[in-house]
């Protein structure tokens, strides 16, 4: 008798169109801070956004949320220089 | 173009691809990525986005951004009012603007983690924080 094909896709999410996975630190649970490093956006100077479903809307650093396969979140840095500075 | 870095730069946009973002590797006159319709900050709503391949590149970082030429977001975004030349691809011609983000403290460059598909990130923030 043939097993149902047991479906094995590791926990993924995407940051700035990027997909990344359980080996780059996603986890069922992450904090704004934590999406945003994913991103390479600095705590001090960022800001996330959750793009899909029900939730969608800023997520704060210091906030905890729920992540489901496949999410989609933008993370940008509130200040942007031109020239040599940040 | 060189093969191998042909390859690597496909590969980099096809990690684009699977979350949504074409990007286009162009070979000639000028090698560079051009990113398509980007969200923006302002008017108009989303605009394309081409980035030089750098010589040495991955050795050496990608730099600077550049719009179509005449683009209204030009004098709004960080370093449009300090054009570093200008050149064509795709059938249009681009302005660079003075944008180096790996030049910034936090951000030194890594050819073993960063790429085109991870400049992504600093083209999504400077069109959205518009001056």
């Amino acid at each position: 008798m043939n097993k149902p094909e047991e479906k094995n896709e590791k926990l993924h999410i995407f940051v700035n169109r990027v997909k990344y996975d359980e080996a780059d630190g996603v986890t069922k649970r992450m904090t704004g801070t934590q999406i945003a490093a994913l991103g390479n956006v600095p705590a001090d100077n960022g800001e996330v956004e959750r793009e899909n479903g029900p939730d969608k809307g800023p997520i704060a650093m210091t906030q905890t949320v729920e992540v489901k396969n496949g999410d989609h979140f933008i993370a940008t840095r509130l200040t942007v220089d031109g020239g040599h500075g940040r | 173009m060189d093969a191998n870095l042909k390859l690597r730069v496909q590969r980099e946009l096809r990690l684009l691809s699977e979350g949504g973002c074409e990007a286009v590797l162009v070979e000639e006159p000028v090698a560079c990525v051009v990113y398509k319709a980007l969200a923006t900050g302002g008017d108009p709503a989303s605009t394309d986005v081409a980035v030089k391949i750098p010589d040495g590149y991955p050795a050496s970082a990608m730099d600077l951004a550049a719009l179509p030429s005449g683009s209204p977001l030009q004098g709004r975004v960080a370093g449009g009012t300090n054009p570093q030349g200008t050149f064509s691809a795709l059938g249009s011609d681009w302005t660079l603007s003075s944008y180096h983000p790996h030049q910034w403290p936090d951000n030194a460059w890594d050819p073993n983690r960063h790429g085109f598909h991870t400049y992504l990130t600093h083209l999504i923030s400077w069109l959205k924080r518009l001056n």
